[in-house]
């Protein structure tokens, strides 16, 4: 597959996203390679008609309009996946949470190459939101947010469109562990029914929210985790939502 | 743990943020810029023009929804180009078992070990609805559709090389031993 510019390569090249190295090597393979020079010469056709199309109300709308709520990017959609690393302590808490100014979470499913969403009708969701205790009361984490080693975070969660939630994630050295499943009761926010410990595994920690029609094979969670923590093995019905932390000592 | 589960945070403040941000990103222009390269995405996903359209515009709507994370993109190329793939992944899974789509067609391929290159793949994308799962799909199709090294996709997917290669071996080891319709049918002619 490499003997060819791959496809967004060449779109790159069209926009002048390339660096300077890459733009002479991809000129020079275009130079002696018709292949790559035919489909260049249909994406600029394509793009000839593209321009004489009209922009769509809709993204006209949108660009007038403020943007949304940001909270709305943090989630995504799958199967069934995973939890909070290795790195990460399960513990049952025993205090009770203290009230205290909240704000709002989660993930960042673009940036994990999946931009979520599997559930019809639920792309907008928020499913699942951290807190990190603090002295005066659980805290809100934003996704990119750091915690510290000891630190303890609780999670709510909001049944969407699968009965079973199970808490999973993988840390910063690729460990994944899955922590436990549970039937909310209730369509509104509620609290997990144990928390989180940070280890001292320095790195990313990937926190998921797995929701499922049934309870879940724990060690099949684990296992794709174990293969690659950006996604897993999905069953149909199934999604997910993930808060990314940034684990330092 | 009794405790902690009758604790409760307010509604109003575990809720989302009634904030909202002004809008950085100029939609509009990323439409006009990189508009051609999505719409030519969804086509080649979807394989219909009105699908595609359709897709084009939520790949942008979604930009304006997730603009914090786009603007730490250094290439909004690539940004794009992977909201338009899963986007269109989506949208096969969603419309996967209507009589219109072309998946029902046989194809005319011979079955064997280097299939997915004979392939290369038109309808790929809506033939592995059902075989894989989301991450592998990404695989194959940033693999075999737009022609990227392993490398390539790792770089794009966040992964190595090496867990891309596994990634398309498996995929072609679990097809090779139990076939899907399609390829069988394709296998007799």
């Amino acid at each position: 597959m490499s003997a060819h510019l791959n496809t967004l390569t060449l779109h790159q090249l069209r926009y002048g996203e390339l660096d300077d190295a890459e733009e002479v090597a991809a000129r020079a393979h275009l130079a002696t390679c018709e292949l790559c020079s035919e489909r260049l010469g249909a994406q600029q056709s394509e793009r000839a008609a593209f321009e004489a199309l009209p922009v769509p109300e809709a993204i006209r709308n949108a660009s007038a309009a403020p943007a949304p709520a940001n909270n709305n990017r943090n989630w995504i959609v799958a199967v069934a996946l995973i939890a909070v690393a290795a790195a990460v302590v399960l513990v049952a808490f025993t205090q009770p949470w203290q009230s205290a100014p909240v704000g709002t979470v989660i993930g960042d499913p673009i940036a994990r190459g999946i931009d979520g969403i599997r559930p019809k009708g639920h792309e907008d969701t928020i499913v699942v939101q951290a807190f990190k205790d603090t002295a005066s009361g659980p805290v809100a984490i934003e996704s990119g947010g750091q915690v510290r080693v000891g630190d303890r975070i609780q999670l709510k969660v909001r049944r969407p469109p699968a009965p079973w939630v199970t808490i999973a994630g993988v840390d910063g050295s690729g460990e994944a562990a899955v922590y436990g499943s549970w039937q909310p009761d209730a369509d509104d926010w509620q609290p997990a029914p144990f928390g989180l410990t940070m280890d001292d595994t320095p790195g990313k920690e990937s926190i998921y929210a797995i929701f499922t029609e049934t309870e879940p094979n724990r060690a099949a969670l684990r296992a794709t985790l174990l293969d690659d923590h950006r996604s897993g093995e999905a069953a149909d019905n199934t999604s997910w939502q993930v808060i990314i932390l940034d684990k330092v000592q | 743990m009794a405790h902690a589960l009758t604790a409760t945070i307010p509604k109003a403040q575990a809720s989302h943020s009634a904030t909202r941000t002004r809008c950085l990103v100029d939609v509009e222009a990323l439409y006009r810029r990189y508009g051609d390269m999505v719409l030519s995405r969804c086509r080649t996903l979807l394989g219909n023009d009105a699908d595609a359209a359709e897709i084009c515009q939520e790949v942008f709507l979604k930009l304006h929804r997730y603009q914090d994370s786009f603007r730490g993109e250094s290439k909004p190329s690539t940004y794009l180009y992977k909201i338009a793939t899963t986007t269109c992944l989506n949208k096969l899974r969603s419309r996967k078992r209507r009589p219109e789509d072309p998946v029902a067609e046989p194809i005319v391929v011979p079955y064997t070990d280097t299939m997915l290159s004979h392939v290369a793949l038109r309808d790929l994308a809506a033939r592995i609805t059902d075989l894989a799962d989301e991450g592998t799909k990404l695989c194959l199709i940033y693999h075999y559709v737009d022609g990227m090294t392993h490398a390539e996709v790792g770089t794009l997917l966040g992964i190595t090389a090496g867990a891309v290669r596994k990634r398309i071996r498996v995929f072609r080891n679990s097809i090779r031993n139990n076939p899907p319709a399609w390829l069988v049918e394709a296998n007799e002619l």
